[in-house]
């Protein structure tokens, strides 16, 4: 976030990290800097036929995003701050995605923190994910 | 009142003097003008195409991310840099050779700076949100981002590669003593800013952790060595030209004395090259993959390794050229090293540097990068528009130096009217 040269992406309250496409300039400079490929960029024009159009947008979320500027996963920002889950947690068929709040002891991602085996990538460059991968011992 | 008219006719006539230096020249000079504005102009062609359908038409992707346009940036920045090897020389210990052709080597830095910016102009997905970068009217993230320090350090040094030799141009356009006072505090600043831009532009990759081969702390002294070979190789390839086809008189003693300095630089370039692939190789860790990508090929991925090996030993040979005082005294072999230093710091500091920080990606992906035609010819188009700028720039500041450009035609001319 601190390397993009015009504030065009940052951290929310509620720890989404969003783009604002209608601000990145497309210098690239945040896919360079992300440990994690979290970020990608539009290299040409995005076309989505009108008909598939999501009409239930989110200025920092699913709206059809820009040529030339970069966006990451919003966490379905547009579904998650109306109290829903995130689309790919939604549509996983085996229940592998979780989601939720970090900081209420008792949810459902608490549990599996403290009680799965976990682990986060790339933890000695200090950007303290909060994307964890559990697994059973 | 009469005052004002005498101005405002003197400078009517430099700036038709200036239009007349500028359009008149050998067949040489049409040929060479014609030749950098046929190549600006199919530049011009395709990124008007890019532009159209976005960074698409590069062959940039999401695993390398930048390619040939930052490449050259990078290099562009360090030439830029090195006009700082002939500030100190000329008005610090007022070496007499150099302090001759020091405004023309300030002129071939604001040049370079120029390339330089227009290279990150044409990377941009956005260049018509451009502005967002700038303070007050846009959202500048300083001191934060290192992209607006870097915006910050090569404006400033383009402001003030231009301010210095166009004042001591008008002063010797006016056959005026310069006033130092006025102008050594910026030619002073100028040293500093050389090595800052460079040292900018080395920690804008040096500080992401996610890209192990640029998160070297050895880098920022890396980008300095290198530019202090390839820059004034440029230089003193440049100087040799204008000896040729101008009236301006530059002593070989002044090329020779640049090309000592690159000896000196390029012996600390390879040091610390060499410091960094010890490093790498000896602690072998997983960090060691771009390396291996670099100079080996990685699982059978090695479009570079051929590129570095080449510059490798370019850079080798023409440490040895200008190290031994009989091969650096003699301009062939001089020259030969010259070309010799910048393709191999091309490679070393432009694609060498660039595409390895992006290969293997941060997920361990290996995506091989090559320009396409499009990338290559913008690239020609903005090395060609500089070249052009820097011609015009000689084409009006050589005469003025060598004393054939000044306000003393127009004042016979005044003379001769008020006798009429």
């Amino acid at each position: 976030m601190k390397v993009c040269p015009v504030h065009a992406t940052w951290k929310e309250p509620d720890g989404i990290v969003v783009v604002d496409y209608n601000w990145c300039i497309g210098c690239r400079y945040c896919i360079a800097a992300c440990p994690y490929k979290g970020r990608l960029f539009n290299w040409g024009e995005p076309n989505i036929p009108p008909e598939e159009l999501n009409t239930s947008v989110h200025y920092l979320g699913n709206r059809p995003r820009m040529k030339c500027a970069v966006e990451k996963c919003t966490f379905c920002i547009q579904r998650v701050r109306s109290g829903r889950y995130p689309a790919c947690v939604e549509a996983c068929p085996t229940g592998a995605r979780k989601f939720g709040n970090l900081l209420d002891p008792k949810s459902e991602i608490r549990y599996i923190i403290e009680n799965k085996r976990v682990f986060r990538l790339k933890e000695d460059l200090n950007t303290e994910p909060k994307f964890y991968y559990f697994f059973e011992a | 009142m009469e005052k004002l008219q005498d101005t405002l006719k003197e400078t009517w006539h430099f700036y038709r003097k200036t239009l007349t230096l500028v359009a008149r020249g050998s067949t040489a000079y049409y040929a060479w003008c014609l030749l950098l504005l046929a190549f600006i102009a199919i530049g011009l062609f395709y990124y008007l195409r890019q532009h159209d359908v976005g960074l698409f038409a590069t062959n940039m992707n999401d695993q390398v991310s930048w390619g040939l346009y930052i490449a050259n940036f990078t290099y562009l920045v360090g030439a830029a840099a090195a006009a700082v090897l002939l500030v100190i020389p000329a008005y610090i210990y007022h070496f007499k050779p150099i302090k001759e052709i020091v405004i023309l080597g300030e002129l071939f830095a604001a040049s370079s700076v120029i390339m330089a910016i227009l290279f990150v102009m044409v990377d941009l997905g956005r260049l018509d949100r451009f502005w967002h970068m700038l303070p007050v009217i846009g959202k500048m993230n300083f001191p934060q981002s290192l992209l607006a320090w870097d915006v910050l350090a090569l404006n400033g040094y383009l402001i003030l590669n231009l301010l210095i030799p166009i004042y001591l141009l008008v002063r010797f356009y006016y056959h005026k003593e310069p006033n130092w006072k006025f102008i050594l505090p910026f030619i002073l600043a100028s040293i500093p800013w050389a090595v800052a831009i460079h040292t900018v532009t080395a920690f804008l990759y040096n500080g992401l952790p996610a890209r192990p081969f640029w998160n070297a702390s050895i880098l920022a002294p890396r980008f300095l060595a290198s530019a202090f070979c390839s820059g004034p190789a440029i230089i003193i390839i440049i100087f040799q030209i204008i000896r040729k086809v101008s009236a301006i008189k530059l002593e070989d003693d002044a090329l020779f004395k640049i090309a000592e300095l690159i000896a000196y630089a390029m012996f600390l370039n390879l040091f610390l090259l060499g410091s960094e692939i010890y490093k790498e190789y000896y602690s072998h860790t997983v960090h060691i993959a771009a390396f291996k990508y670099l100079f080996e090929g990685l699982h059978g991925h090695n479009f570079l390794v051929p590129w570095i090996w080449a510059a490798m030993a370019m850079n080798v040979m023409a440490f040895f050229i200008f190290l031994v005082p009989h091969t650096r005294k003699r301009l062939t072999t001089l020259n030969l090293g010259c070309l010799l230093v910048i393709m191999g710091v091309w490679i070393e500091k432009g694609p060498g540097f660039v595409i390895p920080g992006f290969v293997p990606d941060p997920l361990g992906e290996i995506y091989e990068y090559l320009p396409n035609l499009l990338e290559l010819m913008v690239s020609f188009g903005i090395w060609a528009l500089g070249l052009l700028i820097f011609t015009l720039l000689m084409k009006v500041a050589i005469p003025i130096v060598t004393g054939e450009f000044t306000h003393t035609e127009y004042e016979r001319e005044i003379i001769g009217l008020k006798r009429y």
